[in-house]
């Protein structure tokens, strides 16, 4: 979500966990957070109760296998092929019930590009 | 008398009544007491313990989490901050976590409970100034600060932990505690019930058994196998119960006995209640009042029990107020009478007493008494008995003490009987202060019989009110108890003055008899001499002419036979036996006339003073012989006035009665003619007194008395019926005071004799015996020179022999009386047996009356005292042949 042009003093910062970007947010520690809607949705109403959605982008697949920079590519991708060979499998089920249903390969720009579109400035102007 | 029983004491209210229940409540508020103070000590101990663990732990948890929680805050890591907050309000007893930053900003706000955030607006609470951790208590909680530390304070955490786990603790041991109280109660009761149950079983059987006991008692009960002490118990009851059986039994035999007794006895018995209602009547007091028992029950006393005063005849006041009042046994007064139901009056004996219960409470009276109508009549017959003895009678005790005298001792002792009863017999008798054994000289025959048991006789002085002495003759009888012992003396008192008196009088008339035998025996010889010597001196006198020598000398023989004559005439007067001239004259004629002859008698230095009394003083007597009584009793006061003095004669009339009589010795009572003749004298004492009219008794000096003057001045006043006393005291002189009896056949003297004729003679043949011969010659001489025929025989025989050979010639026996062979009544019997018409005269030295009471002669028969004087025989002789 950062972004070098944005005029107002902003400071990225990653909180490691939706709800802590929202309690970051409840306990002011920052103006505002951006997590998953879906985890999102899944916080109290009590806590999320207190946030205003201020922007909401498209549907993007989920990313929850990640490879450290170090781990050999021929290994990420040996391990990226897998998931998805399970996925489309009778071990599909089995994905689904460790919420991913159906794995696809992340594309950055596929998945990330809109996020870098994000004015920030503007948000901020809005509110 | 039942009682009731005493209230029993009332427990304490709070205390259940049965023993069971006072057991195990007591041990029951015992193990509370006990538990309670065990549970909040204990509890309160364990409490602290583990209120400090708690507290402990939770600082450490604290301090850990805040720890954990710095870590959280130095990655910003917020969620993971309450992530962990939440986990730990996992653990237990957590209320509520809190994260804070140092200005109090809540960072993270748990629910300890619901294990998960709150997620409140952001908000911001106070914390503890400066970093150090604190700890405190809010409510049920306790509430622990810890900073959270990264080389700088980074906030608080804040953690309230619930002390509910304390509380509940405290309630676990409170709950444990009374969890035991209530199962040590339920094991005590349950082990007291156990225990118990025998016991308590025993002591309810005990207890039935002694409820039970006055109808089963006698009898003993088994107690079940308990403890000692209820065996003790059980022991105990049945001891009672047989006690009581006993003592059951020893009351009713006592209350039978006691029935019986009263029923048996022979007093009636009432008794009331303290109002006077009639609770009792024995058999006795039914028969007595005439009520029933069943009739006179509840009844006022007064109704039942009526008495009046035998004397006043009004009703007596009721016994029952006086014995209340007075708590004492209380007598009814003396003649008391029971008037009964149907009229019947009883005299009765009768006490009340009190019915005094062991608290010293009246609750009744009781009233004993006895029918006495039979004992009182006895009392009354022995009493006349007791009167009627004309001795004086009382009962002694062995105190002296005289319990009861009859009217004949009082008159003895001359003292009211009340006076008498209760004194002492010495005190009335003898008027002492103490018993006369005591004293010297003294006897006592009371003491005698107390201490032998025998009878005992004595005659002594008994002192009189006034001090008047009599002779009294005590004779002393025992009266024994039961057992033989001598309790009490019954004594006769027997007043013997007046026969003391008789006695001496006797005696001293024995006595003067005696003499007189004596005096006459020798008078009698001795007058026969004289006649012979008078007889003879006459005879001498008138053979020879006057101034003849010999006939001086048979003058001066005559002389001193005159005399002598006149000394056996006093003999014989003393004697009384000497012929007296018995006719009326008047004693004041007989003082008058010998007045100037007693003047000369003795002398002019004493004054003579005649007293006689008016009336005429008329006696049977010979007026020469009383004559001759004053001339002795004048010659007797003359001697005793050797220093002059007066001389009263005095006479005058007294009637003795019969009680005179007895006391001064007379023969008979009647009228009674006084002859007194007093002087102012030397007196005499007793001795003296006593003897004065024993012959030839004198205190004169030689030569001037012959002892004879008193003693035939007492001759001739007995010879003449008289009674004569003397009183007389040393220094008061003398009193004779002489008795005649009154002639009560004439009121005046008759005419005056005739003159007397010159001795006459006669021719007719008398036969003379006479078994002395001087006496037979001389008689002879006499009758012969008077112109008789004498025919002498020298006793009785030869008398009677002659005058049967003479028979037709004599006419005239002149026989002395006392002769040998024949005496003089013989002879006479003899010669009237043969010739009827004869005539006799009798002639003796004793006196006539002699010789008739010996039944010599006869009343009327002829008689001539010796010694006979010529013109005496004469006379006689003619009188006799004459008449």
């Amino acid at each position: 979500m950062s972004k070098e042009n944005v005029h107002i003093s902003l400071k990225h910062l990653y909180e490691g966990s939706t709800k802590n970007v929202i309690k970051s947010v409840i306990l002011g520690k920052a103006v505002a957070g951006a997590t998953l809607d879906v985890d999102f949705e899944k916080e109290e109403n009590d806590m999320t109760g207190q946030l205003r959605i201020i922007m909401r982008t498209r549907e993007i697949a989920a990313h929850p296998l990640s490879a450290h920079p170090r781990v050999p590519a021929g290994v990420q991708e040996a391990l990226s092929r897998a998931v998805l060979t399970l996925a489309k499998k009778a071990d599909a089920e089995l994905l689904r019930m460790v919420r991913l249903p159906d794995p696809v390969k992340a594309e950055y720009r596929r998945d990330y590009g809109e996020l870098e579109e994000i004015d920030v400035e503007k948000l901020a102007a809005e509110k | 008398m039942s009682r009731s029983l005493p209230l029993k004491s009332k427990p304490l209210a709070l205390l259940p009544r049965r023993l069971y229940a006072q057991i195990v409540v007591t041990v029951s508020v015992i193990l509370v007491a006990a538990f309670l103070s065990f549970g909040f000590m204990n509890a309160d101990k364990q409490a602290a313990i583990l209120e400090r663990i708690i507290r402990n732990e939770s600082e450490a948890i604290t301090r850990n989490i805040a720890d954990s929680c710095a870590h959280y805050l130095v990655v910003r890591d917020y969620a993971g901050l309450e992530e962990l907050l939440v986990r730990f309000s996992e653990m237990p007893d957590m209320v509520n976590l809190q994260a804070l930053e140092p200005d109090g900003t809540v960072l993270s706000d748990v629910n300890g409970r619901l294990h998960r955030p709150e997620n409140p607006p952001k908000k911001k609470i106070p914390v503890p100034p400066g970093e150090a951790p604190q700890t405190e208590l809010q409510g049920e909680n306790l509430v622990i600060w810890h900073p959270m530390l990264a080389n700088r304070s980074l906030g608080w955490v804040r953690i309230a932990f619930s002390l509910h786990e304390l509380t509940e603790f405290k309630s676990s041991v409170w709950r444990t505690t009374l969890l035991l109280a209530v199962l040590g109660i339920a094991a005590s009761t349950g082990l007291i019930l156990l225990v118990m149950r025998r016991p308590a079983r025993s002591i309810q059987l005990l207890s039935r058994f002694a409820g039970e006991l006055n109808l089963k008692k006698g009898t003993v009960m088994q107690v079940p196998d308990s403890s000692s002490e209820v065996e003790e118990l059980g022991d105990s009851l049945n001891r009672a119960s047989l006690e009581l059986h006993a003592s059951e039994q020893a009351l009713l035999a006592e209350r039978e006995r006691l029935a019986v007794t009263l029923e048996s006895i022979g007093d009636g018995v009432i008794a009331t209640d303290t109002s006077g209602k009639i609770v009792l009547l024995n058999r006795t007091a039914e028969q007595l009042t005439g009520w029933s028992m069943k009739e006179a029950a509840g009844k006022p006393l007064e109704d039942v029990f009526r008495i009046i005063s035998e004397t006043t005849r009004r009703p007596v006041e009721n016994p029952v107020q006086r014995v209340m009042s007075s708590r004492q046994v209380v007598g009814l007064a003396n003649h008391t009478a029971l008037i009964a139901r149907d009229g019947t009056e009883r005299s009765i004996a009768d006490s009340g007493a009190p019915i005094i219960d062991r608290e010293g409470t009246v609750i009744g009276v009781v009233l004993a008494f006895r029918d006495v109508t039979e004992k009182k009549r006895t009392e009354e017959f022995i009493r006349n008995i007791f009167e009627s003895i004309g001795e004086g009678l009382i009962v002694i005790d062995r105190q002296y003490r005289i319990m009861t005298a009859n009217r004949a001792y009082a008159e003895q002792v001359r003292r009211p009987l009340d006076l008498i009863i209760g004194s002492t017999c010495h005190e009335i008798s003898h008027n002492r202060d103490k018993p006369c054994h005591e004293e010297k000289d003294s006897c006592c025959p009371a003491i005698h019989t107390f201490e032998t048991g025998e009878p005992a006789v004595m005659v002594h002085d008994h002192s009189k009110a006034g001090k008047h002495m009599a002779f009294v003759e005590t004779r002393t009888f025992p009266i024994r108890d039961g057992s033989g012992t001598v309790v009490s003396v019954i004594e006769t008192t027997t007043d013997i003055t007046e026969r003391r008196k008789l006695e001496d009088q006797l005696r001293q008339a024995q006595k003067m008899e005696a003499i007189g035998q004596l005096a006459g025996g020798v008078a009698h010889d001795f007058n026969n001499i004289l006649t012979a010597i008078t007889g003879y001196g006459n005879l001498l006198v008138r053979k020879t002419n006057a101034g003849d020598t010999l006939r001086h000398y048979a003058e001066q023989i005559l002389t001193s036979a005159e005399r002598a004559a006149r000394l056996t005439g006093s003999l014989l007067a003393f004697s009384r036996k000497q012929v007296f001239e018995m006719k009326p004259v008047d004693l004041n004629d007989i003082v008058k006339g010998v007045d100037k002859l007693l003047r000369r008698l003795i002398g002019e230095d004493i004054e003579l003073r005649t007293i006689v009394t008016g009336a005429n003083l008329i006696i049977m007597a010979d007026s020469g012989q009383i004559e001759q009584v004053l001339m002795n009793l004048v010659t007797n006061a003359r001697d005793a006035m050797p220093n002059g003095g007066t001389l009263t004669i005095e006479t005058g009339e007294l009637e003795v009665d019969e009680s005179w009589r007895r006391e001064h010795g007379f023969e008979r009572v009647g009228a009674y003619t006084l002859l007194a003749v007093s002087d102012t004298g030397t007196g005499m004492d007793e001795d003296t007194r006593s003897r004065i009219f024993d012959p030839f008794f004198t205190t004169k000096e030689i030569g001037r008395g012959t002892g004879l003057g008193l003693a035939i001045a007492y001759g001739i006043v007995k010879q003449h019926g008289g009674v004569i006393n003397v009183y007389s005291e040393p220094g008061k002189g003398t009193t004779f005071r002489i008795y005649f009896p009154a002639s009560t056949g004439f009121k005046e003297l008759p005419m005056a004799a005739e003159a007397r004729q010159p001795a006459p003679g006669g021719t007719e043949t008398v036969l003379l015996a006479e078994d002395e011969e001087l006496v037979r010659k001389l008689i002879r001489l006499v009758l012969e020179g008077a112109g008789y025929r004498v025919i002498e025989a020298k006793d009785g025989e030869e008398a009677i022999v002659l005058f049967r050979e003479n028979r037709e010639a004599v006419k005239l026996v002149i026989t002395d009386v006392i002769m040998p062979r024949r005496n003089g009544k013989e002879v006479y019997d003899a010669v009237r047996s043969l010739q009827p018409e004869v005539k006799a005269l009798f002639m003796s030295g004793y006196t006539a009356d002699i010789i008739q009471n010996r039944g010599i002669i006869e009343q009327g028969m002829n008689y001539l005292a010796k010694p006979i004087l010529p013109d005496t025989l004469l006379r006689k002789v003619r009188s006799v042949l004459d008449g």
